[in-house]
């Protein structure tokens, strides 16, 4: 039995006819484009044998630079592209049909550079148009897996993810060249230059690729989440960059390609590296303008409360009266202990924590800091002993702080740190930032600015896992929840802060170390002048961490006036008022561990093998790599077999309708063969010499003479060439989801043209869950184009998915074209095929002249032609019959012509 | 050697020549099975949220003994981590129908037909959370993306109605945790994905079925776009067979907007029917599932392949039957929504002939601890071990297969997974499992993935 396989549109048509002809059978193999599934006999070989074999497919031969072939009618040629067209066309003695008529040509080019109706505008106008890169994005987001929430349960939002569909606009606007892309989404936090455009700092921003996964924020077994969301990573990645189906090997080596489930873990290793965080992407110099003023503003603040301090009297009475009533725990109440001072006990300190945001510094900060009350009377929150405060220089900065990953020995990880704002301390086990239920107790919201002992407490199911600590202030944790969630999570006042200092790992039976205070205070009478000891400390830069908290302490228990001059808090808060509000994206950091990891046997995380180390796949080299960056630039050497012929098929995908290789996401063995391989190399080639130009190789592309013929076959094309694989002519096609409804949009003259912003929210038929689904968006989507709806993993939006947009579960490099009857239902009944109607026909009925001249109007607006004869007649006929313009304008977006492409 | 009618379908179902294609078949709308159906169609209810099997359908003892001791089992980590002590289950069990089947006082109309139950004990599920199992039960795989059961039947049956959808989603106001994606086509053609019916919309129980035009103008305007197509059509010359079958989506477009208000609406129900549902009951949420229900059995009398009845808002907004706490009351308010509709839908169908080749699966994503969720009164979700039932098509009635261990923990007996059960269905409606299969992103996928065991002791 033949397998007919990844049938395309047009071959079904012949596939069809040749049925009703009770035509010729396919013979098995007949063309060179549907391989049967290749034949595993002897599945008992070794590895090294069937790698042997796999790894001499066409895709991993090194790209060639080829010599365009000759070819005996020259006169047709417009590029060399057309030559290896030609030729090909020329062997099976088949000719081109001939150039489409230019109106067709334009509204081809328009749609297929912008996606978009762009009536005459040329090549060059459009490939400088801003809506050229909104087309172009969008293309990438079905490769990537775009999403603004994370699926699952709670369909958890992905915080400012359309700034990573902004910055794909703005990539391929400024054709940005393509190696960067890859460098930038896949290693933007390491790259020793990033790249930074009006203040933004693209690179960083990038990284929110690979925050397009599914997340579930509650997993019983934390293991196997994390080697989830990595499995989506690397899918994503080998299907992106690659062409392969790599994470076919989670589980056992490749079934069918030279890739083995060690070549899979050798990238776990690197991908499991990458934290989540919430990147902030300003220019740091933007947010940090004003930090010298403030640090020296906030030190004469200083000096004036230590001047204010001077001489205070504190009386014996207040003094006891102070220790007494101490809570428990706080340092003051270790006074009420005979035995007198404890030793200090060591605890861990703060090696090898990472940092994001402008807050931290990058050394601890000695003792001796302030942390500011956000408004009111009072203006000290405390003076801090030695560590890392968010808010050394204002609790404006936000940030984060990540410990190295240790494994979970004890029940308990206490750690030393206080904050302001509902900042968030937290334990990440295996990666997984889950926040409720069974994490509950791993997170803490900070709530004393005084740094206290927390205790993050473990489920026994974690002992002996992987852990690490993060501490971040409010609008920088990147877990933010569902719909429902999101008022609670940015904090008014946009002040939050934290400060850490340590931590130690305890069972329940021990006790955190004591916060020990200066050992003269256990001496009669001493207050007043250990307290002053601290206050000339303070003012030398000279403070001790027990002095820190004595103070602290104090100020607490009203013994010293909280008071500062006003001038200076005034100065202090204006400054501050010139911070602009940062911008940030979920994103990745790396955690600096580069880790190797064990293959999991079956794909199963309990069952380890050997400990596979970070490398290229084999079959690409198997060079090691440190990291992530050391991934993209082995992605981007120039002897890499698959990166520039991946992308300069998916380019002449969305430009021809079908790829060179008909399977963009898959070039191996189980993909299709190229028809042109010759032709794949030259563009690869020439794509990489032209500087990875997506633009120069798009242009190179649409001015050959292939790309402009008729979709008409000729001659001879349906018997010797079927499927058009030879590219005889052009495939006819459907509009892709957006472009229907953004032509709808533009023709009726409703289309918002601006570029980027928050996503629009979508207008969902009813709204069945406010816990987690937006409200119900504007039926015309306020006119924003249809790359800028939202996309909800969990509430996708019904009008595009009717037309196929791709659901954002899996890789589409290459949409499916349905074609069946609730396409027919929408766009007769949908009210925003109505809404485009009103607005069109309200707009055209405005205009002078009579009914034929707008008849004649609306067709050239609709399809970019003049009405052919019988057309304006009809339509006359329909106006007369009692419809009205409106009507005859919805018949006219209901027409096949409005949705398709010759 | 021919190609074969299933390769053609497979290849030609998405995209421009469909339609086509099929009228080319001679008739037949569907795919062929790979040998001949005891069903030719299914029918899920879903209990969503997690029916506790103990309180149910798999009657433990031992719990009653060993109430408010400590649980003496090794324990699963679950979704709460709290572990309470042995809890009894409120209510007594009674020996039902001819074949003396246990079932609990909450059902006592499903009781009633046990003789037609096929009750599996013995079913496991890798998953304690919602999300995962829900999606484990209606696609195979616990992450989103993959096509659901209903749409694998989509894709290897079609529709045995031109004007109806194969697969269709009566909702009941919710949507299952996991998402719309539990009744998505994944990676198969767009048309084998759920239609959503809202069974209280009256007319326009479908998106969009509704036209906001007059009949006679719709009609006008057809009749100008068809004119428009076939000059369009023609203008295209030897490509115009492209859009052939897009300007036949029209015709039939227009007749689902008949179709549809005419599923929908039950007017010439008999009075004896609504009260069989419970359609005019007093218990408002009860009225509205047995509204569902008639509904489910409406599409099965048209020909739709498979229907499943999502769970009745009203209790919770989310996973109604998921008791951490106050088992007692919810689940028997739960268990009065559905018990009476259930029941009628089953002799319905039974009355009009339908039971023997309509598949009716009764499930959850998982059952519930035997013991109490640390100080509750109620179960954390237990996937070790739990009850779902079928009846009709192609199963033997009056049996249980399967059984959970003493305190109704773990399956021990016969163990069924969920690839088993999708195995199974499939089997049920005439597919080798292991043969009905979609290539996509370079391998051949299937409901079942690489597992799944036919459970041929259930078989009729």
């Amino acid at each position: 039995m033949p397998r007919i396989r990844r049938l395309h549109q047009a071959v079904r048509i012949i596939v069809v006819s040749w049925l009703s002809l009770a035509a010729p059978l396919l013979a098995e193999g007949t063309s060179p484009h549907q391989p049967p599934m290749p034949k595993e006999a002897g599945a008992a070989r070794s590895w090294e044998e069937k790698y042997a074999e796999r790894k001499a497919h066409w895709c991993f031969q090194p790209v060639a630079d080829i010599k365009p072939p000759t070819v005996r009618d020259n006169g047709w040629i417009k590029n060399d592209i057309d030559r290896f067209v030609l030729a090909k066309l020329e062997a099976a003695g088949l000719r081109p049909a001939p150039r489409a008529s230019d109106a067709v040509l334009e509204r081809r080019l328009g749609f297929a550079l912008t996606g978009l109706p762009t009536g005459d505008a040329g090549v060059e106008k459009l490939l400088a148009s801003p809506h050229f890169g909104e087309h172009w994005a969008r293309h990438w987001m079905d490769v990537v897996r775009y999403a603004e929430t994370y699926g699952s349960e709670h369909d958890y939002l992905n915080p400012f993810a359309w700034r990573y569909r902004d910055y794909l606009v703005r990539a391929f606007n400024t054709d940005l060249p393509y190696d960067r892309f890859i460098h930038e989404q896949l290693a933007g936090d390491l790259l020793p230059a990033p790249r930074i455009v009006v203040d933004v700092n693209e690179s960083l921003l990038a990284t929110a690729f690979q925050r397009m996964t599914e997340f579930y924020a509650v997993p019983v077994d934390v293991r196997r989440e994390e080697a989830t969301v990595i499995e989506w990573q690397i899918e994503t990645f080998s299907k992106a960059f690659l062409g392969q189906t790599l994470a076919c090997a989670r589980c056992h080596d490749h079934k069918f390609d030279p890739l083995s489930a060690a070549d899979y873990y050798a990238l776990h290793g690197l991908f499991a590296g990458a934290r989540p965080v919430m990147n902030i992407i300003d220019d740091p110099r933007l947010l940090t303008l004003h930090d010298d003023a403030l640090a020296r503003t906030k030190r004469r603040i200083r000096d004036d409360i230590a001047q204010r301090w001077s001489g205070v009297k504190i009386s014996d009475e207040a003094w006891r009266k102070a220790i007494d009533s101490a809570k428990n725990g706080t340092p003051l109440a270790q006074l009420r202990e005979k035995a007198g001072p404890r030793p200090a006990v060591e605890f861990s300190q703060l090696h090898g924590w990472r940092h994001s945001g402008p807050g931290l510094p990058e050394t601890p900060l000695p003792a001796g800091s302030l942390s500011f009350h956000a408004s009111g009377g009072k203006i000290l929150h405390a003076i801090h002993p030695a560590g890392f405060f968010s808010d050394a220089i204002t609790d404006r900065h936000g940030g984060s702080f990540r410990s190295p990953e240790f494994t979970l020995t004890k029940r308990n990880v206490r750690v030393l740190a206080g904050g302001t704002g509902k900042a968030r301390l937290r334990l990440v086990v295996e990666g997984c930032q889950g926040d409720i239920l069974l994490f509950d107790p791993a997170n803490e919201n900070l709530e004393s600015a005084a740094p206290r002992w927390i205790t993050l407490r473990l489920r026994d199911q974690w002992i002996g896992l992987r852990g690490h600590i993060e501490a971040m202030t409010r609008a920088d944790i990147p877990t933010v929840g569902t719909v429902r969630d999101v008022p609670k999570w940015v904090a008014e006042d946009r002040r939050s802060s934290f400060g850490v200092l340590g931590y130690i790992l305890q069972d329940d039976n021990e006790s955190p170390p004591m916060l020990t205070l200066p050992a003269e205070l256990w001496e009669p009478g001493s207050i007043n002048r250990v307290t002053q000891a601290a206050i000339t400390a303070w003012k030398r830069d000279e403070l001790s961490d027990e002095q820190a908290r004595l103070l602290t302490a104090l100020l607490e228990a009203g013994l010293l006036p909280n008071q500062a001059d006003a001038h200076l808090v005034k100065s202090f808060r204006d400054l501050e008022a010139r911070i602009p509000e940062a911008r940030r994206v979920a994103g990745v950091q790396d955690d600096g561990s580069g880790r190797d990891v064990p293959v999991y046997i079956r794909g199963d995380h309990l069952t380890t093998g050997e400990i596979v180390p970070r490398r290229m796949p084999d079959v690409l080299g198997g060079r090691k790599l440190a990291d992530r960056l050391a991934l993209a630039q082995e992605l981007t050497r120039r002897d890499n077999p698959l990166v520039a012929r991946v992308m300069v098929n998916r380019v002449w995908h969305h430009l021809f309708g079908r790829g060179i290789v008909g399977t963009p996401d898959n070039l191996g063995r189980t993909g299709d063969r190229p028809s042109h391989p010759e032709l794949l190399d030259h563009l690869a080639t020439r794509f990489m010499q032209d500087g990875w130009s997506v633009k120069r190789l798009i242009r190179y592309i649409v001015s050959s003479a292939a790309w402009q013929t008729s979709c008409e076959p000729p001659a001879e094309a349906a018997r010797l060439d079927p499927d058009n694989h030879l590219l005889s002519h052009s495939r006819s096609r459907r509009l892709g989801a957006e472009s229907i409804r953004d032509a709808m949009l533009a023709v009726a003259g409703n289309l918002d043209r601006a570029i980027g912003g928050p996503g629009v929210l979508n207008h969902y038929r009813e709204v069945i869950d406010e816990d987690k689904q937006p409200p119900r968006g504007p039926v015309d989507g306020a006119g924003r184009r249809g790359i800028y709806l939202e996309v909800r993993r969990n509430f996708l939006s019904d009008l595009l998915t009717t037309f196929d947009f791709p659901r954002p579960n899996l890789v589409t490099g290459s949409r499916s074209v349905t074609n069946v009857p609730s396409q027919s239902i929408t766009l007769l009944n949908d009210p925003f095929v109505h809404h485009q109607a009103r607005v069109w026909a309200g707009r055209i009925a405005a205009l002078p002249g009579d009914d034929a001249a707008r008849i004649e109007r609306m067709h050239r607006e609709a399809f970019h032609r003049a009405p052919a004869s019988g057309e304006v007649e009809r339509a006359l006929a329909f106006l007369r019959g009692g419809a009205s313009l409106e009507e005859l304008a919805h018949a006219l977006f209901n027409m096949k012509e409005f949705i398709h492409l010759p | 050697m021919t190609i074969s009618r299933r390769q053609l379908l497979r290849n030609g179902a998405h995209g421009f020549g469909w339609l086509a294609l099929n009228a080319l078949l001679a008739g037949a709308r569907g795919a062929r099975p790979h040998f001949k159906p005891a069903a030719r169609s299914v029918i899920l209810l879903f209990m969503d949220g997690g029916v506790s099997h103990v309180d149910s359908f798999d009657p433990k003892p031992l719990l009653a003994k060993e109430n408010g001791r400590p649980f003496k089992m090794r324990i699963d980590a679950t979704q709460f981590d709290s572990i309470g002590n042995v809890l009894a289950s409120p209510w007594s069990f009674k020996r039902c129908g001819a074949c003396g089947l246990e079932v609990s006082e909450l059902f006592p109309k499903i009781g009633s037909l046990a003789d037609e139950l096929c009750v599996m004990r013995s079913m496991k599920s890798d998953f304690p959370e919602h999300a995962q199992a829900t999606l484990m039960l209606h696609t195979g795989h616990p992450l989103q993306g993959r096509p659901s059961m209903g749409s694998w039947l989509s894709y290897g049956l079609g529709s045995d109605n031109c004007d109806l959808p194969a697969y269709a989603v009566i909702s009941g106001g919710m949507v299952p945790l996991g998402g719309v994606e539990n009744f998505g086509c994944g990676f198969l053609p767009a048309t084998h994905q759920a239609t959503t019916f809202d069974a209280f919309s009256g007319g326009e129980a479908i998106a969009n079925i509704v036209s906001p035009d007059l009949p006679e103008k719709q009609r006008m305007k057809l009749d100008l776009i068809a004119a428009a197509d076939s000059a369009y059509r023609d203008s295209l010359g030897g490509a115009g067979a492209s859009v052939d079958a897009a300007i036949r989506n029209y015709e039939t477009a227009f007749a689902m907007q008949s179709a549809v208000p005419e599923l929908v609406e039950i007017k010439g129900e008999s009075e004896l029917t609504r009260r069989l549902y419970g359609v005019d009951s007093a218990n408002k949420l009860q009225a509205r599932y047995a509204r569902q229900l008639l509904l489910a059995r409406r599409m099965i009398e048209r020909g739709v392949r498979c229907v499943e009845v999502g769970y009745v808002r009203g209790i919770r907004n989310v996973a109604p039957w998921d008791q951490h706490g106050s088992l007692r009351a919810h689940h028997a308010e739960n268990a009065a929504i559905v018990d009476q509709p259930i029941a009628a839908l089953m002799t319905d169908l039974k009355v009009r002939g339908l039971l023997d080749s309509t598949l009716v699966i009764w499930a959850g994503e998982f059952g519930r601890t035997p013991f109490a969720q640390g100080g509750s009164d109620g179960r954390d979700h237990n996937p070790q071990g739990f009850t779902i039932w079928m009846a009709g098509g192609g199963v033997r009635g009056g049996m249980v297969h399967g059984a959970t261990d003493e305190y109704g923990y773990r399956a021990v007996d016969n163990v069924v997974t969920l690839h088993d059960l999708h195995a199974t269905v499939l089997h049920l409606l005439g597919f080798d499992h292991k043969k009905l299969t979609f290539e996509h992103g370079g391998r051949d996928y299937r409901l079942t993935d690489v597992h799944g065991e036919l459970v041929r002791q259930i078989l009729a």
